[in-house]
């Protein structure tokens, strides 16, 4: 170890003002801005995780238990804004103008004014952490600021003795990593580091800083019981710990970079005659050098930037809006969503079902989403905790509020006390005459900032109407409650909906989804038996797919006796006859035939028919 | 400085003016430390007026009835009118009466009186103060006098509470699961201890240390908190039993069902269930069906097990074993097996069976309760530590009773064979009861608050086998179950705090130094075949 350090060299002069800079850096954070209020619009994400942010002080101490605890309860906060695009993008927003602002101060220090548009390359990377929809963009942008900014501010401090400057490093070391984890005090430690060979020729501070800074996670891990990888990777994910872990880096090697070139560009300078072109911060830039560098650092940044714009996961996008849609019940946006995916992943489809129906669809279009994968219309636990919050909802609506509870608490313990769940779970207490357990849902819900509002209200009229009487939604849904029992195991789709229209013989929507549920079985029998109670339903017109299945069944099922007093559109006989016909012309056996079945008849019931075999289901009813 | 110390000086307030201005006034009493800066004083007034810390102990006479109410208050928990050992924590409560500043003094026969002062209607006593209220008045009465300031500024007082502070001590610790309302899905299971005198809540183990298994009931010695098993299962298919005697822990890869030791800790009788879990369309929605069950034995010194045929029974279902504190008898619910599709039809009575350790023989079964007698289904006999009283629940029908909105607590004199129904059950579910170790106590889980979530009430019962009025278990917070998803499961007095480690349990789980397999014993029957375990079984969670 040295002795006493050295005095740093009087500080660089301040960088002349810039106009074209300053716009520079304005549009870019506009730019920003925009692309995450309108490209990545923060509410989809913030509705696709759900986070539940508690202003109590039980949630404020279980986020201490664990190294970075702190940092992750701020970063909660902050997210909160995304409830709101506007208010996602503009925390997002100055979050990377804080991010700019350090680098760029770090770059200064380092006298590399020349590259200062470097500091844009932090943000774009956090840019790619946000629109990974990762929900740990604030913690590693909050870090990143804590962890760099400390390392300037600790560089700040008077250059006293070896020995303060060592526990003062030590300590905040131990302090950061306990309160931010381990990658902002990583960063503080380089930071330390890079300015200290800069500046004082010693590294030691910085090694010290980061053993303590690693013991006392390593410490805090142990202890809390955590497995010792999430001190290192506490996101989960490797394609956030690769970001986040790329924005923690990228200011470190940057600045590593600078030191080296401006120790080499100072060895140089002593051989350059005073007064040469270009900037010259002490130890002065080669005159040459700067363009290359400044070059080189513009592709990096240009190569990052075309790296974020298309490394945006629109599948992903598109299903956090077909998610945000249907909770609102703007259901023409899912439908339009939906269209524009090559495949549906479960959750995604019963919410296309479900907007389906409202739209007055689902027999109508129900075949003409061919990116359906599981075609079921309740695929029940196995399709996932996402699929069984969507199953819930519609059950719920269908009026089968045990199941959706099941459903629903099946979702709860995967996904956790999600705002949505607690909402729907005490609507569904409410509906089964359980006012105090739906209590207890609304008092987790009032803890979030978001929704405490909506909570309070609720929680008000539950004293005075128990019962939510003047609740229009569930004044429907309690119309068609079904008032038998049904044992049962697993999801037997069929009976649920049969028990439903036994009940509540004007269930529309239990109707029609038991009508499309014998489509997509290709049960059409029973669909033939179940089809003339339209009448109870004042049908003007058959939908497309039932008088596609009609005409089918009575092809070929052999049934010629009408199935409905509704007359079959001469339209859709006259399709049928030509669908009939290419079948006849052995359409089917080549791929070419089936290619052109496909462009013709491909959102009809009858292609579907004919290309889907049946599948055999497992769920039954313990008794009849 | 000295205006704020001249205010914490005051002896005793003669009147109550902060209320009655809108605003809380903060003495502190006993505090002569000079250290205490006007600014740390004015962050605890700050405190105070936003009611994040505890309730300001104030002078009792300050109080002025201008209308006094013959009615008692409503309070939250329903604290009124219980018996309440000398041991637990402070029963922290919210006053449900509207009025814009609360009083609440807590007096007994001997002692300083606690009076307490806040402008919101949470009450939260200082804790050594309450203790040392309760430790001076055992058998003495607890008197609870509460007035609300209402918006007029007039003081509304009510009927003074009247509880009782019993003579005996309740167990120190309780032990229990924690977890929301499962159904075939879990992500968050542990088993917990509580400390009774304070709010003290540790983890014993949770399931994140084994990969997010499932932790089955546990069950101690004797309430002795050295001696204890539970049970496992494992993502990868192994079901073992974690046993801890006298803190050394063992991993037993066996799969056992619901276990009762043997009061001289040589035995644990064990019930193989073969269990379906399935469900309602219309009230509870959760439900459990034993296709087939049979009691086996565990012998821990030899490591074997047998399954005696008097317990055993082909044409039986067994399940629910629990041994007689002497360790002469075990009782158990007993039925003739039944097709799923009549599962409303299952019925258990309630049987015991004699039993002598000497000789290792089994006498013959005696029928207690036949379920034709009773009308339902009896389950979870659980026999009081001085052997008098047979506590256990009846349903109307099944072998779950947590999932029967029906099932209530039923108790047997066993002197007389006499059966009564306590006044402690309500319209929904209590089951999961266990005795204290002077059987002064009983703890059971009840969902009589909101119909969902099971929480833990205690009843005082003399010697008379009274049962008192039940109370909820305290929490730090009053209104903590006003937003808690969790179930507490399975609460079992402990006499004392458990030990040995999280980190030990769960390296006995995932890295055993000591690992049992049980073989049968060949001297004592055939061996139980537990039916093999299946997704049905894995989902099943007694909450």
């Amino acid at each position: 170890m040295r002795g006493p350090l050295k005095h740093k060299p009087a500080d660089q002069p301040p960088p002349r003002f810039c106009w074209w800079c300053l716009l520079v850096v304005v549009t870019f954070h506009v730019l920003l801005f925009a692309y995450v209020r309108w490209r990545i619009e923060p509410a989809l994400g913030w509705q696709r995780r759900g986070p539940l942010f508690s202003l109590t002080v039980g949630f404020f101490n279980e986020s201490l238990k664990v190294a970075g605890g702190l940092l992750d309860y701020c970063a909660r906060a902050l997210a909160q804004l995304d409830h709101s695009s506007l208010g996602g993008a503009l925390a997002f927003a100055g979050l990377a103008s804080l991010v700019f602002l350090v680098t760029r101060l770090a770059l200064a220090r380092l006298a590399c004014q020349v590259i200062w548009f470097a500091a844009f390359l932090p943000a774009l990377l956090l840019l790619a952490v946000r629109q990974s929809q990762g929900g740990q963009v604030f913690t590693a942008g909050l870090g990143y600021v804590l962890g760099l900014g400390l390392a300037l501010a600790f560089d700040r401090m008077p250059q006293a003795q070896l020995w303060p400057r060592l526990v003062a490093c030590t300590f905040l070391s131990a302090l950061l990593c306990a309160g931010a984890g381990f990658w902002p005090c990583a960063l503080f430690v380089a930071g330390v580091a890079v300015f200290g060979i800069r500046w004082h020729r010693t590294w030691m501070i910085a090694v010290t800083g980061l053993f303590a800074g690693i013991a006392t996670g390593i410490g805090m891990t142990m202890l809390g019981g955590q497995d010792l990888a999430t001190l290192f990777n506490p996101w989960g994910s490797r394609l956030q710990l690769a970001l986040t872990a790329g924005v923690f880096l990228c200011p470190a090697l940057m600045l590593l970079t600078a030191v080296l070139v401006t120790r080499r560009a100072s060895s140089n300078a002593a051989k350059m005659p005073q007064g040469a072109r270009g900037v010259s911060p002490p130890g002065g830039w080669n005159p040459r050098r700067p363009r290359l560098v400044q070059a080189l650092v513009a592709g990096l940044i240009a190569a990052t930037a075309t790296g974020v714009w298309s490394g945006f996961d629109r599948q992903e996008h598109t299903l956090a809006l077909i998610e945000y849609a249907a909770h609102h019940g703007d259901y023409p946006r899912v439908l339009a969503a939906a269209a524009t995916l090559e495949s549906l992943p479960p959750p995604a489809e019963v919410r296309l079902h479900r907007a389906l129906f409202h739209t007055g669809r689902l027999l109508d279009d129900l075949f003409a989403c061919p990116n359906q994968t599981q075609l079921e219309l309740l695929p029940g636990v196995v399709a996932g905790p996402e699929a069984c919050r969507a199953q819930a909802e519609t059950l719920l609506e269908l009026g089968q509020v045990s199941e959706a509870e099941h459903l629903a608490h099946e979702a709860l313990e995967l996904e956790g006390d999600r705002p949505d769940l607690l909402r729907l779970l005490a609507e569904i207490n409410i509906l089964k005459d359980r006012p105090e357990a739906a209590r207890v849902f609304l008092g987790v819900l009032r803890r979030s900032p978001n929704h405490r509002a909506q909570a309070e209200t609720l929680l008000t009229t539950l004293r005075t109407d128990p019962r939510q009487t003047n609740d229009a939604r569930l004044a429907t849904v309690r119309s068609r409650l079904v008032t038998t029992d049904l044992p049962h195991d697993g999801m037997p789709t069929e009976t649920l909906l049969k028990q439903l229209l036994h009940s509540n013989a004007r269930n529309r929507m239990a109707f029609e989804y038991l009508l499309a549920h014998y489509l997509l079985t290709r049960e059409l029998p029973r669909f033939a038996a179940r089809l003339p109670q339209t009448d109870g339903f004042r049908w003007t017109s058959l939908p497309r797919h039932c008088e596609e299945a009609v005409l089918l069944h009575q092809r070929f099922g052999g049934h010629d006796a009408s199935l409905s007093t509704i007359p079959i559109r001469a339209e859709t006989r006259r399709r049928f006859e030509e669908f009939t016909a290419a079948l006849e012309h052995g359409a089917i056996r080549s791929a070419e035939g089936r290619e052109a079945l496909a462009s013709t008849f491909g959102g009809t019931y009858w292609y579907f028919f004919l290309t889907h075999p049946p599948e055999q289901t497992a769920a039954a009813p313990l008794s009849k | 400085m000295n205006r704020f110390l001249r205010r914490r000086s005051l002896p005793r307030l003669p009147r109550l003016p902060g209320c009655a201005r809108g605003r809380t006034r903060f003495v502190v009493y006993g505090t002569k430390s000079p250290g205490l800066t006007p600014w740390i004083l004015l962050g605890l007034v700050i405190l105070q007026s936003a009611g994040v810390c505890e309730n300001a102990p104030i002078a009792s006479s300050g109080a002025v009835s201008a209308n006094a109410q013959t009615s008692l208050p409503r309070l939250s928990p329903d604290y009124t009118g219980i018996v309440l050992p000398p041991n637990i924590a402070a029963l922290n409560f919210r006053v449900e009466e509207p009025g814009t500043c609360y009083r609440v003094t807590l007096r007994s026969t001997h002692g300083e009186p606690l009076p307490l002062e806040s402008r919101r209607p949470t009450i939260r006593f200082p804790l050594k103060r309450w203790q040392r209220l309760l430790r001076a008045n055992p058998g003495e009465p607890l008197m609870l006098e509460v007035s609300v300031q209402e918006a007029s500024a007039r003081w509304r007082s009510f009927t003074t509470v009247t509880n009782l502070i019993a003579r005996e001590p309740i167990d120190r610790a309780l032990v229990y699961r924690l977890l929301k309302p499962l159904y075939s899905v879990y992500q968050e299971v542990g088993i917990y201890q509580r400390d009774l005198e304070t709010f003290d809540q540790r983890p014993i183990l949770e399931n994140r240390h084994f990969n997010r298994g499932c932790l089955n009931c546990h069950m101690t010695l004797n309430r002795q908190p050295d001696t204890f098993a539970f049970h496992i299962r494992t993502a990868t298919n192994v079901h073992p039993m974690i046993l801890v005697r006298s803190n050394a822990t063992f991993r037993v890869d066996k799969t056992l069902g619901y276990i009762a030791w043997h009061p001289s800790g040589t035995l644990i009788a064990y019930s193989a269930n073969k269990l379906n879990l399935f469900y309602h369309t219309h009230g509870e929605t959760r439900d459990v069906f034993d296709a087939r069950s049979d009691l086996g034995v565990y012998h821990l010194d030899a490591n074997t097990f047998n399954t005696p045929a008097p317990i055993a029974q082909t044409n039986r279902n067994e399940t629910w074993p629990s041994w007689s504190p002497d360790g002469r008898y075990l009782y158990f619910s007993s039925a003739a097996p039944q097709s799923v599709e009549d599962f409303r039809q299952v019925r258990y009575d309630l049987m015991r069976e004699p039993y002598d350790l000497e000789t290792d023989r089994w006498g013959e079964p005696e029928l207690l309760l036949a379920a034709s007698a009773s009308g339902g289904s009896a389950t979870q006999p659980k026999v009081s530590p001085d052997g008098r009283w047979l506590l256990f629940c009846i349903s109307r029908y099944g072998n779950f009773p947590v999932y029967q909105g029906s099932s209530d607590l039923y108790v047997m004199d066993l002197a007389t064979k006499l059966i009564s129904r306590p006044d402690i059950n309500s319209d929904r579910t209590e089951s999961w009861h266990c005795w204290s170790g002077n059987s002064r106590w009983v703890v059971f889980s009840s969902k009589r608050l909101d119909g969902l979530f099971s929480r833990p009430f205690f009843s005082y019962v003399d010697s008379d086998g009274r049962f008192h009025k039940p109370f909820l278990l305290p929490q730090a917070d009053p209104e903590f179950y006003e937003s808690y998803l969790k179930n507490f499961n399975v609460p079992e007095l402990v006499d004392g705090p458990v030990v040995v480690s999280e980190q030990t349990l769960a390296d006995t789980i995932n890295r055993p130094a000591k690992r049992l397999l049980p073989t049968p014993a060949s001297s004592a029957g055939q061996p139980l075949q537990p039916p093999a375990a299946t997704d049905a079984d894995r989902s099943v969670y007694p909450q």
